[in-house]
């Protein structure tokens, strides 16, 4: 019996969370005999929106279209929803909701989160980072009748599931021309948890004296040209006090096809990929850059260590850091809270990190080529849409006897 | 002295024709006849000033999803009155049939305090009032055995007994509400080789007289029907109801294998002993 099944989400945007509703989207299509799938889509933030035209695209199109018309007729009656986005907007809207969500980057949730989650009857998260800053989270509540106090937390079943992107064929980007034979690549929109600013300057100052680049993708909150102008004179801005410079900063601004992304990752004169974000959720850009064999410089906390570690291993090239709390300017009532932690990578040893790179690229790229055949293997699309789909519904043999029961047809 | 009644529901029999309306009308033309009547209000109408003015009334409420939260929890709190239950709104999806055994796990239970201050709730079934006393556990919950109609339309049914039209068909009702699942009974239909044909009309009487020319009336539900009234309306004129027994809560009813006459008159029966039940609930 199939389940009838509204996914809510960002579909169409381009941001993390529009990547991780697609994900969900394509492991559920992968067993369209189980569920019927309709889709409403939300907006992200200021983010853009997906433009490149596919079947896929083409298949969420139908789905969207076909919702709004059984909703307008009030028609449209799901057993139950997957809601995709940060736990403040979970809601119960079918008889049974499943969120899933990417969490918080800092060590516990905000206490707001709570209830909203316990509102869910599960939760799935992209990692074991973001699983653990919720399970971890205790608030202090008190009872209106009794004025007593008591400890509250997650009672929903939270599991991890994780995400992944489809892969494309290289596709050159013919308007980047690097001069510069070895380049670190980061991919990271500018915002205090990323790191942006440190990650970039940081860069500049190791390699002040050395033909050595840094290709940032980045955007401030959308591929817009009016993004562009203002992102150029921040990052001019930023390098400008470094005017000796031997080193490069290329910027790279606008809408990428998936085919140009993995062009980027397996370009020959770049060599390593470079993150240190104050946490992750997951990590998809560090994700896809570990998928094609690109070596990875990067702190050793939050969600990316789902796929940069192995059985003991750090299969990443490391940067250390410190757990204190979250800046200032990064608190955002009700999701980032004054009180949580995130990580600091420490200056010195990311100047050494990228030192290492640099140096020891051949025993870096080894490690690289070793840690692409696990994350093919354990984070291919069977085995995650598999899981994901086993975390949605497993038909209840006891439940599914129980209804063909009720479906019985006889003369009364 | 008896006290007056305000009848309460989200719409009435001049604004919709559902069985639940249909059912409702009975009711209030009753305490009309029996002079207890004081006013029908559609819920989303009631404010709290309403409320207050009101409270030496008994409150008899009918549908109550288009009632505010405020309504709802004034009314609980300082109303006496009484819930004359059509569905399943102590479940957030108004639905139990997605939870085995028809037992709704707590966090999918609301209006619980609305169903335990009421003076009674009146379920239509012995199947529907077991659903609800499973899940609430509540001691006020009682029972009617069917769904009522009018003198008027019982005289329909005794007219249309042994219709000369009769067609080797089965009915489907041609609906457009998915509990009601016409697309899936035709495919029933289709994939057992059941000859059928599609009815409707927005007219009862009409509607009726259609059904009558059938052999049957093949029904099929999405939820456990608390009553269904279509099942009765099957069996008064004499033709067969093929649909799901674990569905169809008056199937679970004794007099159910009754039809045509027999069944007319239980129902009339049922009726004024029903109409007696509700008015003493009002007034304990």
């Amino acid at each position: 019996m199939k389940k009838k099944i509204l996914v809510k989400g960002p579909v169409l945007s381009q941001s993390g969370y529009g990547e991780q509703s697609r994900f969900a989207l394509r492991a559920l299509k992968s067993r369209e005999d189980l569920f019927d799938i309709f889709i409403l889509p939300t907006a992200w933030g200021k983010t853009g929106w997906v433009w490149e035209e596919s079947e896929f695209r083409q298949w969420i199109d139908e789905k969207i279209t076909l919702t709004q018309v059984l909703i307008q007729r009030k028609q449209l009656h799901i057993d139950l929803s997957l809601q995709v986005t940060i736990p403040n907007e979970f809601e119960k809207i079918a008889p049974i909701n499943i969120g899933y969500t990417a969490g918080i980057e800092t060590h516990i949730c905000s206490p707001q989160w709570l209830p909203k989650c316990n509102d869910m009857d599960k939760v799935l998260v992209v990692s074991n980072h973001s699983k653990t800053s919720l399970v971890n989270t205790v608030a202090q509540a008190t009872n209106q009748q009794t004025g007593e106090s008591f400890p509250y937390k997650i009672e929903t079943p939270v599991e991890v599931v994780w995400e992944n992107t489809p892969r494309h064929e290289p596709e050159e980007i013919k308007e980047l021309k690097l001069t510069t034979d070895f380049n670190f690549l980061a991919v990271s929109q500018i915002s205090p948890r990323k790191n942006f600013t440190n990650m970039v300057r940081w860069f500049v100052e190791e390699f002040i004296d050395q033909d050595v680049g840094l290709i940032v993708k980045t955007n401030l909150a959308s591929n817009s040209i009016m993004d562009w102008e203002h992102l150029e004179k921040r990052i001019a801005a930023l390098i400008s006090p470094y005017s000796e410079r031997k080193c490069k900063v290329y910027l790279l601004h606008g809408d990428l096809t998936s085919g140009q992304m993995t062009w980027l990752y397996n370009h020959d004169k770049i060599k390593s990929f470079v993150n240190i974000a104050h946490g992750e959720g997951f990590g998809l850009p560090m994700f896809e850059a570990a998928r094609e064999g690109l070596p990875i410089t990067t702190i050793g906390w939050s969600g990316q260590l789902d796929f940069l570690h192995n059985d003991g291993k750090d299969l990443f090239n490391k940067v250390d850091y410190t757990l204190q709390p979250i800046q200032q300017e990064a608190v955002w009532p009700g999701v980032l809270e004054k009180d949580a932690m995130w990580a600091h990578a420490d200056q010195g040893s990311y100047k050494m990190a990228l030192r290492k790179a640099f140096k020891g690229y051949d025993e870096m790229k080894a490690r690289a080529e070793d840690l692409k055949g696990l994350v093919s293997d354990k984070f291919s699309d069977e085995k995650l849409y598999e899981l994901f789909c086993d975390s949605i519904y497993k038909p209840n043999p006891d439940l599914v006897k129980w209804k063909e029961k009720l479906s019985f047809l006889e003369e009364l | 002295m008896q006290e007056k009644i305000i009848f309460l529901a989200d719409l009435f029999k001049n604004q919709a024709l559902g069985g639940a309306e249909l059912h409702d009308d009975v009711v209030i033309k009753y305490f009309e006849k029996k002079e207890a009547f004081y006013e029908k209000i559609n819920c989303h109408l009631v404010t709290t000033e309403y409320i207050e003015k009101n409270l030496d009334k008994i409150w008899f409420i009918s549908n109550f999803a288009n009632l505010s939260f405020t309504s709802i929890a004034l009314l609980s709190k300082k109303a006496k009155y009484v819930i004359y239950e059509h569905d399943y709104k102590f479940i957030d999806v108004r639905n139990p049939i997605h939870f085995k055994d028809f037992l709704v796990p707590k966090r999918n239970i609301i209006n619980y305090n609305f169903y335990r201050n009421a003076k009674k709730v009146i379920c239509l079934s012995k199947m529907h009032r077991k659903i609800f006393q499973d899940n609430l556990n509540l001691e006020n919950i009682v029972n009617i055995n069917c769904s009522m109609w009018s003198d008027e339309d019982l005289s329909l049914f005794e007219k249309l007994q042994h219709s000369n039209n009769q067609k080797d068909l089965f009915a489907v009702i041609d609906s457009p509400n998915p509990l009601k699942k016409t697309k899936e009974t035709i495919v029933y239909c289709e994939n057992n080789s059941i000859p059928y044909e599609l009815i409707k009309s927005k007219k009862y009487t009409e509607f009726i007289s259609i059904l009558s020319r059938y052999r049957g009336l093949i029904f099929r539900t999405n939820h456990p029907e608390p009553t269904p009234r279509v099942a009765i309306e099957a069996k008064m004129l004499g033709i067969k109801f093929l649909s799901q027994k674990h569905l169809i809560s008056v199937a679970h009813e004794d007099y159910f294998d009754l039809k045509g006459l027999a069944m007319i008159e239980c129902v009339r029966k049922m009726r004024e002993n029903a109409l007696k039940k509700i008015s003493k609930w009002c007034n304990e």
